[in-house]
Order: structure tokens, then sequence, then C-alpha cells
């Protein structure tokens, strides 16, 4: 078990597609990871991020969204914890976030949240390859201009 | 004659209501409103939440419960897992974890983790991994303000749901 906890580690450091990490990680307790991480662990601070969100609203369902645009505290949650929720997934793509984290303090047109939603979208639906490289030119392009 | 048959018919009808969907759904909770699935942002597919309808009183936290579908994958419940998932959770969001316990649910075993937020001590916070005898694994999460025991009766009345 603890083998297979570094291996998975060690996959997640080097950023590589692993798969079902949210399930198998959960199982691989000690290594480096220390602590199941993935999925299950991320659907739970997801869902306390999005309560808190809840509380922002009114408390009828219809005026949720006017306080919540895409659940941005979940959005956090999901991507601090490495997780892609569409694939379940792990991305580690450090070089597109600094990327896109340069790009904002070269002065972005972008609001902090579009910013936010665009390393999300990155981080979540890019594939890896060539693929990253067009979604750099993709995030980085409307900077340049 | 009719009117009788009517009314057996409508009984059924809330029976049924009160059960779980064919799907594994836990039912809406009195007192909460099923949140839009636009408004869950990036929870993983299946997933669903509710919310209180009203707050108790005008400084109290709304509750709300968020439901995350954990697909089928088999997890192996038990105190370790428990502990390291209430460890993660903890760095995750920043609860403070109070207690991580395997139950036995009517729905099968569960880890439960219990916990405060961070920034104040009446918001409370119980996240529940439950693992079915068969269909998919379930996170659920429950916020409630410490003082509202309709919250807590509802989020106990949901995982006690079969």
């Amino acid at each position: 078990m603890a083998d297979y906890a570094d291996d998975t580690a060690d996959k997640i450091n080097d950023g590589v597609e692993i798969g079902d990490i949210g399930y198998t990680a959960v199982e691989a307790a000690g290594g480096e990871l220390g602590t199941p991480a993935g999925m299950v662990v991320a659907a739970g601070a997801g869902g306390y991020a999005l309560g808190r969100e809840f509380d922002k609203a009114t408390g009828a369902s219809d005026k949720i969204s006017d306080v919540m645009p895409g659940g941005q505290a979940a959005k956090q949650a999901w991507n601090d914890a490495g997780v892609s929720p569409v694939t379940g997934q792990a991305w580690k793509d450090e070089k597109t976030k600094i990327d896109t984290q340069q790009a904002i303090q070269n002065g972005s047109p972008m609001s902090p949240a579009q910013a936010d939603d665009e390393r999300f979208r990155l981080r979540n639906q890019v594939p890896q390859g060539d693929d990253i490289a067009a979604a750099r030119e993709l995030v980085c392009e409307p900077y340049a201009k | 004659m009719r009117r009788t048959l009517l009314i057996l018919v409508a009984l059924a009808a809330c029976e049924r209501s009160q059960q779980a969907h064919d799907d594994g759904r836990f039912p809406l909770p009195a007192g909460f409103a099923r949140v839009q699935d636009k408004d869950l942002g990036s929870m993983p597919p299946g997933s669903y939440a509710y919310t209180e309808i009203s707050r108790m009183q005008p400084d109290a936290f709304l509750g709300s419960i968020v439901v995350a579908a954990l697909g089928d994958q088999r997890i192996a419940i038990n105190p370790e897992f428990c502990d390291a998932t209430g460890q993660g959770f903890s760095r995750q969001s920043g609860v403070i974890v109070e207690s991580s316990l395997v139950v036995t649910l009517p729905r099968g075993p569960a880890c439960q983790i219990q916990g405060r937020a961070p920034d104040k001590d009446t918001i409370r916070v119980e996240y529940t991994v439950l693992h079915p005898a068969k269909g998919p694994t379930w996170g659920v999460t429950c916020n409630y303000d410490s003082r509202d025991d309709a919250a807590l009766r509802a989020c106990k009345a949901l995982l006690d749901n079969r």
C-alpha cells in the first residue's frame, strides 16, 4: 500500500495523468500523500465551501444564483485538492498556472474572478501534451492584445 | 368509493416521496429546498444540494446539505480511513475537526467527520462518506447553525434514509 502511495504521490508531483486518482488515493494512506487526497476529501471540502456560499443567499433557491456565480469557493476547494471533478483526473500544470498569474500581474483585462474561472477551466478540461500549449495560448492571448 | 380510492392513491404517492429515489438519491428534507443544478459549480456529475428555506433567526447560519456523487468504486470504511479523511478535510477546508468515526447507517457503513467552522464556532459541519452495500458512494456535507435543531434533524433524517 505504501509503495502504491509513494508511486501515486510521485505521479501527482510530476503532473502525470494517473486516471482515477480520486478513488485510488483514498485507499492509499501514507507515503508523500500522508492523507487520502482526492475525490472524497475534495467532495467534503467542496460541500462545505458551497454551504458557506449558500448562506450568502436569502434562502430562496432562485436567489442563490445571484450571489453564487459558478460556485467559486467550491471550485477553489476542488482546485486545491488537485482533482478534476469532471474527469477524476489529477492535474498539476504549474507552468500554466504561473503563466496565468504572470499575465494577471502584467495587467490582465480579466477580473480576478474571470481569471480564476480560466485557471479552473484549464486545470480541469485541458488534455496534456501539445494541447496544454494550445490552451496556454488561449489564455495568454487576451493579455497580449 | 371513488373518493376513498383517490385518497389511497394520494397516500401511496406521499409514502413514495419519503423514500429514496430509484437512483439512490436522498429525498428532500422538510424545511429545505433543492438548489438548482447550475448553482452547484463544480461538484461531480450526479451531485445535488438542498438549502434551508429560511433562517431560524436573522443572525443564524443558513443550513445546507450537499450530496456529492462519489462513483461506484469500493472504499474501505475503517477508522484509519476516517482519520485520514478527517485530516485531509481539515487541511482542505480549514474546518476544525472534532471527531471522525465509523458509524453504521441504514444504507450501510459510513465515515462521519464532525467539526466547526474556523471563523465561527456556531457554524457546524458534518461530512459523511456513505458506502451502501450496493449503488454509488455518497459524500454528504451538512452545514448548519449550532442553534438550529431543525437543520440538524433534517441532516440526520436524510442520512437515516434507506
